[in-house]
């Protein structure tokens, strides 16, 4: 029996992930809700991931992140390259910095199931800052949760 | 009750590492921006979504002017785009950290046949410097570091 696929993107998972804040200083972790050990459709040509989250500015005004994507072979992560890296926006204010960032990357696809993650550190430890939540809300100091969200698929097209 | 059942079809994607550009007075391609497209035949829409790198320049101030831009081939979006109404942004910011990554979507109506389309920029003014797909500070030291930039479209019917 032969199938025919009629979509062009297959083995969709989403996730939103109840998460508590994340300090993120000179020391490299990983961003909560990152991390999805996926596998690709078969048939794929690409595999599509996009991470969501925020961040503000507390403990410092200014904030700068270094963001890169690693993938696990065989238990082991390791980077995808240089090329890969990622900054996202930086801002230099105290109470009003905050920052919704989206990433999206264009992965080859892979066999079996494999683990995805991005790793962040801050550029200094005077540009450190707080993921996942707002810091300030309604004229006060307030960490409202900002849960990240992931999405990954497989593209069965070009 | 309203339900929607869009199909996503005639998906591509494009994954570049360019060359790293510096933003100028005159409109410019944004490299790894561009895509020869067909919308599947009974599409309502197009689906375009471009992820890229950016960071000042000799200033702290910057500004970006970015458009959407189309043509029936490649000679014509090199010599005469038109601008693809409603695609508009500005990137900026005005301080040391000034650097960014953005992931820019936008649902465009859909077309027939095959046209090319991508995203041509500029700055403010000469004081207003941007360059592209690039890294200049990670992990605590100065750098230059090109990055890959990443382009997916579709169509929805």
């Amino acid at each position: 029996m032969s199938y025919l696929i009629k979509n062009d993107i297959q083995n969709l998972f989403v996730s939103s992930t109840n998460t508590s804040s994340q300090l993120i200083s000179t020391t490299e972790v990983t961003l909560n809700g990152s991390e999805v050990y996926y596998t690709p459709h078969p048939q794929s040509k690409k595999v599509i991931y996009e991470y969501n989250f925020s961040f503000s500015w507390y403990p410092d005004t200014g904030n700068l992140l270094n963001i890169q994507i690693e993938q696990e072979s065989s238990g082991a992560y390791s980077s995808l390259g240089d090329e890969w890296r990622r900054i996202p926006p930086g801002h230099n204010t105290s109470v009003g910095a905050a920052t919704n960032c989206s990433l999206m990357y264009i992965l080859d696809p892979w066999q079996g199931k494999k683990g995805t993650r991005l790793r962040a550190r801050s550029h200094s430890s005077s540009w450190e800052t707080t993921a996942h939540i707002t810091r300030v809300y309604h004229q006060s100091v307030l960490d409202k949760p900002v849960f990240p969200t992931l999405k990954i698929y497989s593209i069965i097209g070009d | 009750m309203t339900f929607f059942n869009s199909k996503i079809s005639a998906i591509k994607t494009i994954r570049a590492l360019p060359n790293t550009q510096l933003s100028s007075n005159s409109w410019q391609q944004l490299s790894g921006s561009r895509i020869t497209y067909t919308p599947s035949k009974d599409a309502q829409n197009v689906i375009y979504q471009f992820s890229y790198g950016w960071h000042r320049s000799s200033n702290d101030d910057n500004l970006a002017h970015i458009k959407m831009v189309s043509g029936s081939n490649e000679n014509e979006i090199n010599s005469s785009p038109s601008d693809v109404f409603g695609v508009n942004f500005n990137v900026g910011a005005s301080n040391v950290y000034s650097r960014g990554n953005v992931t820019f979507k936008r649902i465009i109506p859909a077309w027939q046949g095959e046209k090319v389309i991508q995203l041509n920029f500029r700055h403010y003014s000469n004081s207003f410097v941007v360059e592209m797909h690039d890294i200049d500070y990670w992990n605590g030291i100065a750098t230059s570091n090109p990055i890959n930039c990443h382009l997916l479209i579709y169509s929805t019917e």
